[in-house]
């Protein structure tokens, strides 16, 4: 008799979480919520989420850095999975208060960081059965990553107009793409994103440039960026060592960045 | 005394704030209407409504009137129009204590965390007000030297967000020029309440000395023999002013165009007299930006546009066709 | 307010010069007091120190007995009001707007019987409607006077004391007549005492009960215009060379340069 009162009771509850309404903010949020399959459940995404390109068809809340209330919940949400850049987070308590459950996602930018975060969205959608195929794919792309340290040099620009090309230094998430591939990055000594100076370039040496699609297009073509200062005396520049990636896959630290660290590694091995 | 012609404008005004905040509390990215609010029985809409477009509207108004009245004041105090809230330098101040929150590693207890911007951008103003509170006191020629510190104070600051954007990444960047150009979207009703005992108080010390910043027109000096006590008079002024300013640019980031132009406008149309400027330029103010954020976040909805952009945008058009038919009314 | 304004050993210092270098002065009523002297001599310094504008490094400046200091604002305004040369409005108000200002001492709800009032009294009647930028300096000089009369009306007529610095500098032949009359007049009828700092030697002589003569901060001659506007006086202080001679209507000398 218990048991049946039990059940009756939960089923409210079990009819809620059948049909929860979600909100993905961040890029490797919304990745993941993919990857498990709960992409059925999304009903809005912010603008930093551009993969899968499904994904466009949903309603855009805004740019995570400066969301607003009222945008989220016109769209009814039960769940918001909020990524470490959602902001401000007055805005995120505002939609918490109306009765929103709200989803903290770790950030970080290490590759051990990628399975806290399925596991945390796993949890609040109520996909732990596929959550565990999901982080088994991930270790095993993990472990196909050669981690012996090879000593090559990369360097990362980063150009998105109105701020002029910068270069990676430490605590940036390119670092820790670079640093997770195995490589060095070519600009030590400075946290955060500097401008580029002919000395320091020179100094630095790197053998290979990585940049974003959108960079390269900002620059106006592969070409004017042998043009940029100081990368003609470079090993990367004299040999025309390029990459272009997808910045939100590798510096997303979402469900892709394994693959593209991949093809990092794989593109570093290739290097004279 | 207000006249009956300015009498008339004025009240027209207060009818166009009042018809345009019940427009604006209808729009924005729910659907909602006066019906549905008052018959119908979601109550989940209601209390969104309640709890977040409601205060947000009300800040407007209150923000918009705060800006609008400041830059009045400035006008008033600098016999000058083209001067501005942002003169003395207090957006500049808040803005690099905001940056330096941005930028900085700081780690601090989650509560504090979630006000933290607000109260950075409040401290900012609030140095840069005790500055000026100390200038004020002494000396001759008081008004000009505080424009020169006014100068230099944005330019300081200036650079400081400079250095910070130099060692910034990508991210807090794009933040901190996010709040350069404002929002609203921090309403709630703790902050509304907070912000409003800032600025009711400061509104109203000022309009109790509309009658003698008219006097101060005549010059500093003739003032003085009017009997008006000119220092205390300036002193007050400015720093209901700096208040004004510093609690709106604390909450809704910096917001531009309002302050300078609204009161222009007003003056135009009302007359010199700052007893009707003043009641003019608190209800324009609460309009143009009421306005202005309806649109940011109606126009692209779910998300929402940057209102200091959208104010620029209704306000010019306006401002330029006002100055083209007053100089054919000059020499025509 | 029967001691008037004086002035009491009041030296004012600019950083190490002296403007006003230890003058004693009194203001007794019923009197139309000229200040004259040469560029530089420290007489508009001197204005502002009497006014209450400045307050003098040394000594005092008293009205009736109590120190300006010690005047509330308010107060001191309803028995004295100045009229400055240089008007710093670039504003829209209109000229009625701007006499109704001087008002500002009582406090009054409507003060457009003594606006009129005034207004006629010093001829700018005519002026009433204009918007005061567009007004030439002459004009603009009128309603000034209007605003300080204004300022001291006190049962139907100005009562005080009126302070001018160089009222006549933009004013035509005509208005410079009008002007130096209505205040004598105003001055005779013992309500309306007046001190007045002028360039012209000739008006102040023809208007003036007494010429107080400054140079370089100090007083160094005082008396009626007989006494004081003689060649000898004038040649030492102003060093030009002058012949006097008496007015065709009266006994004030008046003064010619020589070619």
């Amino acid at each position: 008799m218990k048991s049946v009162v039990m059940l009756l009771l939960a089923l409210p509850l079990l009819a809620l979480a059948a049909d929860p309404k979600v909100v993905a903010l961040g890029g490797d949020v919304t990745e993941i919520v993919y990857g498990l399959g709960a992409q059925s459940q999304l009903v809005g995404r912010d603008s930093t989420s551009t993969w899968p390109a499904e994904v466009k068809q949903l309603p855009n809340v805004g740019y995570v850095r400066q969301l607003n209330a009222e945008g989220i919940l016109s769209l009814r949400p039960t769940i918001v999975l909020a990524g470490s850049q959602a902001q401000p987070s007055l805005v995120l308590k505002s939609v918490q208060d109306n009765d929103v459950y709200m989803v903290p996602v770790p950030g970080g930018y290490t590759l051990s960081e990628i399975d806290k975060k399925v596991v945390v969205i796993a949890r609040a959608l109520g996909k732990n059965e596929e959550s565990l195929a999901l982080r088994k794919k991930l270790a095993t792309e993990i472990a196909a990553l050669p981690t012996s340290p090879l000593d090559k040099k990369v360097l990362y620009i980063l150009s998105h107009g109105g701020m002029g090309t910068l270069v990676a230094g430490r605590e940036t998430a390119a670092d820790g793409a670079i640093q997770a591939a195995g490589l060095n990055n070519a600009m030590q000594g400075f946290s955060h994103y500097r401008a580029m100076s002919q000395e320091g370039v020179i100094a630095s040496q790197p053998d290979l440039v990585l940049i974003s699609a959108e960079g390269v297009k900002h620059l106006g073509g592969e070409e004017s960026i042998w043009h940029l200062p100081g990368l003609a005396q470079t090993p990367a520049g004299r040999n025309k060592q390029l990459l272009i990636v997808d910045e939100a896959a590798l510096l997303g630290f979402g469900l892709r960045t394994p693959q593209a660290l991949l093809e990092l590694r794989k593109k570093a091995e290739q290097l004279p | 005394m207000i006249t009956r012609a300015a009498s008339r404008l004025l009240w027209g005004l207060l009818l166009l704030t009042a018809a345009l905040t019940l427009f604006a509390s209808t729009q924005g990215a729910m659907d909602v209407s006066l019906a549905s609010l008052w018959y119908g029985d979601d109550e989940r809409l209601r209390q969104i409504w309640f709890t977040i477009r409601l205060p947000r509207v009300l800040l407007a108004l209150l923000v918009g009137a705060a800006l609008a009245l400041s830059g009045c004041v400035m006008q008033g105090l600098f016999r000058n129009p083209l001067a501005d809230p942002g003169l003395l330098g207090i957006s500049s101040g808040a803005a690099l204590v905001v940056g330096c929150w941005l930028v900085l590693p700081l780690s601090v207890p989650v509560l504090i965390a979630l006000y933290a911007p607000l109260v950075a951008a409040f401290i900012g103003s609030l140095a840069v007000m005790v500055v000026i509170f100390l200038l004020s006191k002494t000396g001759e020629s008081a008004l000009s030297r505080l424009l020169l510190v006014g100068i230099a104070i944005n330019a300081l600051c200036g650079a400081g967000v400079g250095v910070l954007a130099w060692i910034s990444n990508d991210a807090q960047l794009r933040q901190l020029s996010q709040w350069g150009m404002g929002s609203l979207g921090q309403a709630q009703w703790p902050t509304l309440i907070v912000t409003a005992t800032l600025i009711l108080p400061a509104m109203l010390g000022i309009w109790r000395v509309a009658k003698q910043l008219n006097f101060l027109q005549l010059g500093e000096e003739e003032a003085h023999y009017l009997g008006v006590d000119v220092r205390r008079l300036q002193r007050r002024l400015l720093l209901c002013s700096a208040l004004l300013v510093a609690a709106s640019v604390a909450i809704s980031g910096i917001i531009g165009f309002v302050g300078l132009v609204v009161p222009h406008l007003i003056r135009m149309v009302l007359g010199p007299d700052h007893q009707h400027q003043i009641p003019g330029s608190l209800l324009a103010g609460a309009s143009l930006l009421l306005l202005a954020d309806t649109a940011a976040r109606t126009l692209v909805a779910p998300a929402e546009m940057p209102v200091g952009l959208l104010t620029s945008l209704l306000g010019a058009p306006w401002f330029l066709w006002l100055i083209f038919r007053q100089r054919s009314a000059l020499y025509g | 307010m029967d001691n008037g304004f004086i002035a009491h050993q009041v030296q004012f210092m600019v950083g190490q010069r002296r403007l006003v270098d230890d003058i004693s002065l009194t203001l007794p009523p019923g009197e139309m007091v000229a200040l004259i002297g040469p560029n530089g001599a420290g007489k508009s310094t001197l204005l502002r120190l009497l006014t209450g504008f400045l307050t003098p490094s040394r000594g005092v400046c008293s009205l009736a007995g109590k120190p300006l200091a010690a005047w509330p604002s308010q107060a001191l305004s309803r028995y004295r009001a100045v009229m400055l040369q240089h008007h710093a409005l670039g504003v829209e108000w209109a000229a009625e707007s701007v006499v109704a200002m001087g008002r500002a001492p009582w406090g009054e709800r409507h003060a457009c019987d003594i606006v009129r009032k005034v207004m006629r009294l010093t001829g700018c009647e005519t002026l009433i409607g204009r918007r005061f930028v567009t007004l030439s300096g002459g004009e603009q000089q009128r309603v000034q006077l209007a605003r300080s009369l204004a300022q001291l009306w006190r049962n139907g007529a100005p009562e005080g004391w009126l302070f001018l610095d160089e009222p006549t500098s933009a004013l035509d032949l005509y208005h410079q007549q009008q002007l130096l009359r209505l205040l004598k007049s105003l001055t005779q009828r013992a309500r309306l005492h007046v001190c007045v700092v002028l360039h012209d030697l000739n008006l102040a002589a023809l208007w003036a009960d007494r010429i107080v003569l400054l140079h370089k901060g100090k007083i160094v001659e005082q008396g009626t215009p007989v006494q004081v506007l003689q060649p000898k006086v004038i040649t030492r202080w102003y060093g030009a060379q002058v012949h006097v001679a008496m007015h065709p209507d009266g006994q004030t000398p008046q003064v010619f340069l020589c070619i």
